[in-house]
């Protein structure tokens, strides 16, 4: 019965209608009384209490920015060679044929097909438009949206090479050379690390050694083994609880349902303890880690919660860590060790499905799946695939452990800590109190993991301190929370290829959640009834609420990667343009307006790397999210 | 498209089986700010979540089987709607003092609320609660007196094991669980 009601209540707030609960939210205004503006070629006009747009006028010749285009005597209609299309003075140079769209001036027959013939669900249609999207982790190859394949021989992610769609997993700096998808030093400098290796990469695009006829190299611990040797495979999946809303507006954890352990490293040990074998689970929860023989039954299985751009790496820049003692003060060091789960290989090695219990601490695998999809937009959109520039970061989380003055918390400066002798110098602390969200409240994983982006491959000006839901925040600080949290809704909706911008946190058995997407009942504009808009009057350097500052970000963002969610701006930044632009020098040496880095510096970095969308991006700003950014961007950069 | 609570659900059921595999976007940003191996100074940061926009605290007093309640609303943040405030009981329990059921009308950041409540018959936990709940938000408080014991949290042991050597870190603890344990 839960279900249907959770279900009903679900269908109420997909579509638009604005009821919920039998409660009507109370009207806050989304324009300025008699503000006109276009909708489509009709002009539409703000209603006197700002509450809604009404029709007011249709424009025949066209509408522009809240104004019907008028013909003039001076405007003369251009159509030379052309037979479709704007005539330039609001009339047309004619229609296109059934079917047919018009390509700057011409009339075109979109073709959308596959390299066999079949019916293109990606790519070019010839017209200048598009046979469709892919979603995140697939690319356009042949009309199909493919798959790419980046991942080395033992499951790691790929550096370099073919991505199996046409394109590459990345390419190597100059001085290196690309080895089994990984990239590796080459030239005299390089010094070959063999030791303990017959076999595989020496790091400096050479080998350690052959392997005979009958044998093959098993890269990941360069053991050359039988061709005929065994493997260690099953699948790996674990409990997760995952929020809904009951009848009654409050989130709660529903009860447990199973994921796959994509991404836990799997190693294999001999009897004495020695890695005979390491793996990758794949993205179904499938693991297969090669070894050397048959396994005789007397070998372990581990799978732990730590990650590193290769097998052969010499330290992990992720782990989710178990704390040795039952609490103390985020930002102190804490004994710990990597969450890890062993397990025994039976003769044959056929392991078959495990499944992680929430009573063996499954949370800790949830919480390393979760920060492992954010890590890859670090690694890839941040560092550009090197793995030097991904600054390492412990997580930490225990169930029934509460972190001092924290809750859930990142720690930059002051958060390093050292887990099975490597060295972490940043964490995040997750608090696993039973009556909050613990390792299940991933918005807030993630909103702590954002802080931790703009600590490192940013700037963050953010005088930090308690904030709430609809707070007016000075600029800085609404932009480092603003921005923690579109990272947050970026992160899941870019993993999934949809838009999810849902926030939710439970703390002490008490619960909030809101959505960024929620417009208004006609769909114009945005509007929230939790959120603080900006002011148009207000000027850009005016305090704003954190949540608007996400609001803007992700409807910037949104329209490529994932549909347009709420009012379609006509701006899709995607993800390549946000994180270069607030990693550029604009963002980490200029400033202008309010001190410290906020939304007016955001937005001029983005003009200031991509200037042909300033205007746009100005126009965007002012006319849906009522910011009165002024466009006149100042390029500052570090030299 | 919108997006509701369901279809998060969906999309994370989704997410679990999803995939590791990433953008391939490699414009190589340069200088991230925290390269190791800068000289930069490192900022003093520790940023935490927003705090929920309301709670509530119940204190209380037992005589006999008479239960005097006080209830603080503290709002913080902004909320959706107007708050309404309710008090549910155990089976056989009436109010004698307060309403089960008070509508508080909108309540603005920085406030408190106080309500006071008899009940009798109280043979076990009383909970308050507060709602505001909207179209694209929503907000719950609740609390039981007495207070009710927090849930066991489950808390799995990591064992001594071997030591296991990977990325230059030393694995020596873990879950241990036996073939016997696990389901065919």
């Amino acid at each position: 019965m839960r279900a249907m009601i959770t279900a009903t209540i679900a269908a109420t707030m997909v579509f638009p209608g604005c009821f919920f609960g039998g409660e009507e939210a109370g009207v806050e205004p989304i324009c300025e009384p008699q503000e006109k503006k276009c909708d489509g070629s009709d002009i539409v006009k703000c209603n006197s209490d700002g509450s809604d747009w009404a029709f007011y006028k249709e424009c025949p010749h066209g509408c522009k920015k809240g104004k019907c285009i008028e013909p003039t005597e001076s405007c003369k209609p251009t159509c030379n060679g052309r037979n479709c299309g704007d005539d330039g003075c609001g009339g047309s140079c004619g229609k296109c044929g059934a079917g047919e769209t018009c390509n700057h001036g011409a009339c075109c027959m979109p073709t959308c097909i596959t390299l066999e013939g079949g019916i293109g669900e990606c790519g070019d249609d010839g017209c200048g438009g598009s046979c469709g999207k892919c979603g995140a982790g697939k690319a356009c190859f042949g009309g199909h949206c493919c798959t790419k394949q980046c991942f080395t021989m033992e499951g790691a992610i790929a550096q370099c090479g073919s991505d199996g769609c046409g394109g590459q997993c990345g390419t190597c700096s100059s001085g290196e050379s690309c080895v089994n998808m990984t990239c590796v030093q080459s030239g005299a400098g390089c010094k070959p690390k063999c030791t303990g290796k017959e076999c595989g990469s020496d790091g400096c695009g050479g080998t350690c050694g052959l392997c005979s006829a009958s044998e093959a190299c098993n890269w990941s611990i360069g053991v050359c083994a039988p061709t005929s040797a065994g493997v260690v495979e099953g699948w790996l999946r674990y409990e997760v609880r995952t929020p809904t809303v009951d009848f009654w507006g409050a989130v709660v954890l529903d009860d447990v349902q199973e994921g796959d352990g994509a991404g836990l490293l799997a190693l294999v040990a001999d009897s004495e303890g020695n890695v005979v074998g390491a793996s990758q689970v794949d993205t179904e929860g499938y693991f297969a880690v090669p070894v050397s023989g048959e396994p005789a039954g007397d070998e372990q299985l581990l799978f732990a919660a730590m990650w590193a751009p290769s097998l052969e790496a010499d330290e992990p820049l992720l782990v989710v860590a178990y704390p040795d003692s039952g609490g103390g003060t985020a930002g102190s060091m804490i004994p710990s060790t990597p969450w890890a789960w062993l397990f025994e290989v039976p003769p044959g090695g056929y392991v078959g499905n495990i499944l992680v219990t929430e009573a063996q601490g499954s949370g800790a695998m949830f919480l390393f799946v979760v920060t492992l999809a954010a890590m890859q937009t670090v690694a890839y959109d941040l560092a550009g695939g090197v793995a030097d520039k991904v600054v390492p970061l412990a997580v930490l989380w225990k169930p029934g452990v509460a972190w001092e003055d924290c809750g859930a918390c990142f720690v930059g400066s002051g958060g390093a800590q050292n887990i099975a002798d490597a060295y972490f110098p940043q964490s995040v602390f997750i608090g696993g109190e039973a009556d909050g969200a613990s390792a299940w409240g991933y918005p807030v994983t993630l909103h702590e993991f954002g802080h931790y982006v703009a600590h490192n491959y940013s700037k963050d000006d953010s005088p930090g301190g308690d904030h709430t839901i609809g707070q007016p925040l000075a600029p800085p600080f609404a932009w480092s929370e603003g921005w923690a949290s579109f990272f947050s809704v970026l992160t899941v909706s870019r993993w999934l290829g949809q838009a999810v911008t849902l926030f939710w946190d439970i703390q002490g058995g008490s619960s909030f959640w809101l959505d960024y997407a929620e417009g208004d009942c006609s769909g114009d504009g945005l509007f929230s009834d939790v959120i603080s808009p900006a002011s148009p009057l207000a000027g850009m350097y005016q305090e704003l609420d954190e949540n608007w500052v996400t609001t803007m970000l992700f409807n910037l963002w949104d329209g490529g990667e994932v549909p347009e969610v709420g009012a379609n701006d006509g701006i899709a930044l995607e993800t390549a343009t946000v994180m270069a632009a607030v990693s550029s020098e604009r963002i980490l040496c200029g400033d202008r307006g309010a001190k410290g880095v906020d939304f007016v510096d955001f937005l001029d970095a983005v003009a200031c790397q991509y200037g042909f969308i300033t205007d746009d991006l100005a126009y965007a700003v002012k006319e849906y999210f009522g910011f009165p950014y002024d466009g006149n961007k100042s390029c500052k950069t570090c030299n | 498209m919108r997006t509701s609570i369901m279809a998060a659900c969906l999309a994370l059921s989704f997410l679990l089986s999803c995939t590791a595999s990433s953008p391939t976007g490699t414009s190589g940003v340069p200088g991230g700010a925290a390269d190791r191996g800068d000289e930069l100074e490192p900022q003093a940061h520790v940023s935490h979540a927003a705090s929920l926009p309301m709670r509530l605290q119940v204190v209380g007093k037992r005589t006999g089987d008479v239960v005097e309640l006080s209830a603080v609303l503290t709002v913080s943040g902004r909320l959706a709607s107007p708050v309404v405030m309710s008090i549910e009981l155990p089976a056989g329990a009436v109010v004698e003092k307060g309403s089960v059921r008070e509508d508080l009308g909108t309540v603005p950041p920085g406030s408190e609320v106080r309500r006071d409540f008899v009940v009798r018959s109280a043979e076990g936990s009383v909970r308050v609660v507060a709602r505001s709940v909207g179209r694209s938000s929503g907000a719950t408080a609740r609390v039981e007196w007495p207070l009710a014991e927090e849930p066991p949290a489950v808390r799995p042991v990591l064992e001594p094991i071997s030591p296991v050597k990977v990325f230059g870190a030393t694995v020596n603890k873990a879950v241990v669980e036996s073939n016997e344990e696990r389901e065919p």
